[in-house]
């Protein structure tokens, strides 16, 4: 197995690549990007932005222009995914067969589906394996892309947190991860990082500090960085007297093992990210959820680099801080893959490569959609999907909606797994009522048989289902979650 | 910070296990009690006390009694690692747990970390008082911030546990860092 991954290392355009101009599709190129404004948020079906994807064609298009010389004879005979080729890193074949090495590595992931990115991270957190002794490490880095989700903590309350109307006529999934801290947005101007070592190594500002530094060195950022004393990543303090953050991190800790990962925002759209999670508490009801983690609201900005440029950046900082001294080994290479080196000295490249790449060395691997996925990633997936975890996983709370017109309020009370276990009516004192206080008491008889005795789980659509007044019911399902 | 004062001890026990300690917040520890808070529900379950307290390498501690059952929760080490406490997420009575299976999970500053049982049995309460009082785990660890009471399934498999440890050795093995 090791030798068929150096094979793959040499085999693939690391080499060559590292000398030829890096061509980045970048997300400068998606509608999400620069071409919408405000106003198209919720009149426009914005929702289809994140199944915008550019064709093939254009993508294998655009290559040829930046970089003719991709498209030689040798790598006709060998075709690889398009994207492929303008990666400095082996693809992985199968994810199970590299998590468990014994080196420190890095893993870039290519897919953009945010359930299973989170469900690789977790799979390659659990794989990691434990060092022996303290002066090894086999940490993991690992970058990741989502298109756009919601991102709450594991103690968190969706209902509380995001505007969950509006994620749903976005079409935006809802993601509960499995650490701690509060409610991000996701979408392609934001990458996630994710450090991952031993428990006995934990701290907050390690990483945080490898970030800063890598991303002030690179001099490709609009702002220099610093990492405040809660461990946030945030800009210097800039003319309006603001330290805006542009990283928003959450930790996790188990048997031994520790992780910290977090967002970056380098060209996220800010003012959808505002939206979602801003809720108008006179429409969308009062959440008492004083039993779960609150977000703590900061103003954020973009870094405004385009995603490789920081990911090499964060990359190499790892490599420095975490990477292998010592050099690979040529007795180890086969014919071909010593050739391989061989040929690069040939065309004096040798030297080139040498300044450009680290003293030390980590093994960087690409996940995409060509790499087998262990049945334990898909599993994690589902189960991230499940409605039971990312809904159910609430802590219990009451959601208190309040109607001038009907002139009552009710209070919902959901239980754990987001059971609705009961509700409160409550009429406000109000001459002009367009409906009766008893047909109101009545259109909520039916909801209140039914909760008796079975598990309604807390749905706009479904507790809307059980109330037999379209205006209550169709009010009370959208100011829950928009569903009705 | 609170690792390099612990690591500059030469103080090390012959047998302790190494034990991986964290640290997630930066605090100077004068002295940390491994003890059973006097007070507390822990102490007071029986009249006679609890008849052995242990402690695991993961940072819980055991307070087993003379009915066959113990109490589980965090070690003060543990708590002043991980920060102020906001959330506990608890196990449901009834549930039954292996040794190792996580029982729970304590949040601090944005950190989710795990908690892993130490015995075999039955959960037969859950300490209901940290759903609105989380800090209870801060202020005591070891007692009133108690996490789950276990029937054990086998009293005597606990006592005779080589991956349990005594006060004496765990305290060795925070001090070797």
């Amino acid at each position: 197995m090791l030798s068929l991954l150096r094979r793959q290392l040499f085999k693939s355009p690391i080499v060559r690549n590292q000398i030829l101009q890096q061509c980045c599709i970048s997300n400068v190129q998606v509608p999400f990007q620069d071409d919408l404004s405000a106003a198209d948020n919720d009149d426009f079906n914005l929702g289809d932005f994140q199944h915008y994807k550019e064709s093939d064609d254009i993508i294998a298009m655009k290559l040829e222009l930046a970089n003719p010389t991709f498209h030689n004879d040798k790598e006709k005979v060998v075709p690889k995914p398009i994207e492929a080729q303008k990666e400095n890193s082996p693809f992985c074949n199968e994810l199970s067969e590299v998590v468990g090495i014994k080196e420190p590595m890095v893993f870039v992931s290519k897919l953009t589906n945010p359930y299973l990115n989170l469900a690789v991270e977790d799979y390659i957190y659990n794989q990691m394996p434990k060092p022996e002794d303290p002066s090894t490490n086999y940490n993991r880095l690992m970058f990741y892309i989502n298109s756009p989700c919601v991102v709450i903590g594991k103690n968190q309350n969706p209902w509380k947190e995001v505007n969950l109307p509006l994620l749903n006529s976005l079409h935006i999934p809802l993601i509960r991860r499995r650490s701690g801290g509060g409610t991000v947005v996701h979408d392609q101007g934001n990458v996630n990082y994710s450090f991952m070592t031993t428990k006995e190594r934990f701290d907050r500002f390690t990483f945080a500090n490898i970030i800063k530094d890598a991303v002030n060195a690179s001099n490709q950022s609009k702002y220099q960085l610093e990492v405040n004393d809660r461990g946030d990543i945030t800009t210097t303090t800039q003319e309006d007297g603001i330290n805006y953050k542009i990283s928003g991190s959450a930790y996790k800790l188990s048997k031994g093992k520790s992780y910290h990962h977090g967002t970056m925002l380098l060209n996220s759209r800010l003012d959808i990210l505002g939206k979602l999670l801003s809720r108008d508490e006179t429409k969308l009801g009062v959440v008492d959820a004083t039993n779960s983690i609150s977000s703590v609201k900061s103003k954020v900005t973009n870094l405004e680099i385009d995603s490789q440029t920081f990911i090499d950046a964060i990359t190499s900082g790892f490599k420095e801080s975490y990477g292998l001294a010592e050099e690979i080994n040529r007795g180890e290479l086969s014919l071909e893959e010593q050739e391989a080196l061989e040929q690069n000295e040939l065309l004096g490249l040798g030297d080139f490569i040498e300044a450009n790449s680290n003293s030390r060395f980590a093994r960087v691997v690409t996940v995409d959609d060509a790499t087998v996925l262990p049945d334990a990633v898909n599993q994690m997936a589902d189960e991230l999907k499940s409605w039971g975890w990312r809904y159910g996983g609430t802590p219990k709370f009451t959601h208190q909606l309040s109607n001038d017109k009907f002139g009552f309020k009710v209070k919902f009370i959901v239980g754990k797994g987001a059971i609705l276990e009961g509700f409160e009516l409550e009429f406000i004192g109000n001459e002009s009522k367009l409906i009766s206080e008893k047909k109101i008491t009545e259109s909520f008889k039916y909801l209140e048989a039914f909760i008796k005795n079975n598990k309604l789980e807390y749905t706009g659509s479904n507790v809307a289902g059980f109330i037999t007044n379209d205006f209550i019911s169709d009010w009370v399902g959208e100011s829950i979650d928009g569903t009705i | 910070m609170f690792r390099s004062v612990l690591r500059t001890s030469t103080v090390r026990a012959a047998f302790a296990p190494r034990i991986a300690t964290f640290s997630t917040s930066r605090i100077i520890a004068n002295s940390i009690s491994h003890k059973v808070s006097k007070g507390s529900h822990v102490y007071k379950y029986l009249e006679e006390g609890p008849k052995s307290v242990k402690y695991t390498a993961e940072h819980e501690w055991l307070a087993s009694f003379a009915d066959e059952s113990g109490f589980v929760g965090i070690t003060q080490y543990a708590s002043e690692a991980l920060g102020d406490v906001t959330f506990v997420e608890l196990p449901e009575v009834g549930d039954r747990v292996e040794i190792g299976d996580t029982i729970g999970s304590v949040e601090s500053v944005k950190s989710a970390s795990e908690i892993y049982s130490p015995v075999a049995g039955e959960i037969v309460a859950v300490n209901t008082a940290l759903e609105s009082e989380p800090s209870l785990i801060n202020t005591d660890p070891i007692g009133e911030g108690w996490i789950a009471h276990i029937k054990y399934d086998d009293a005597s498999a606990v006592e005779a546990s080589e991956e349990l440890l005594s006060e004496e050795d765990y305290d060795a093995s925070l001090e070797e860092h």
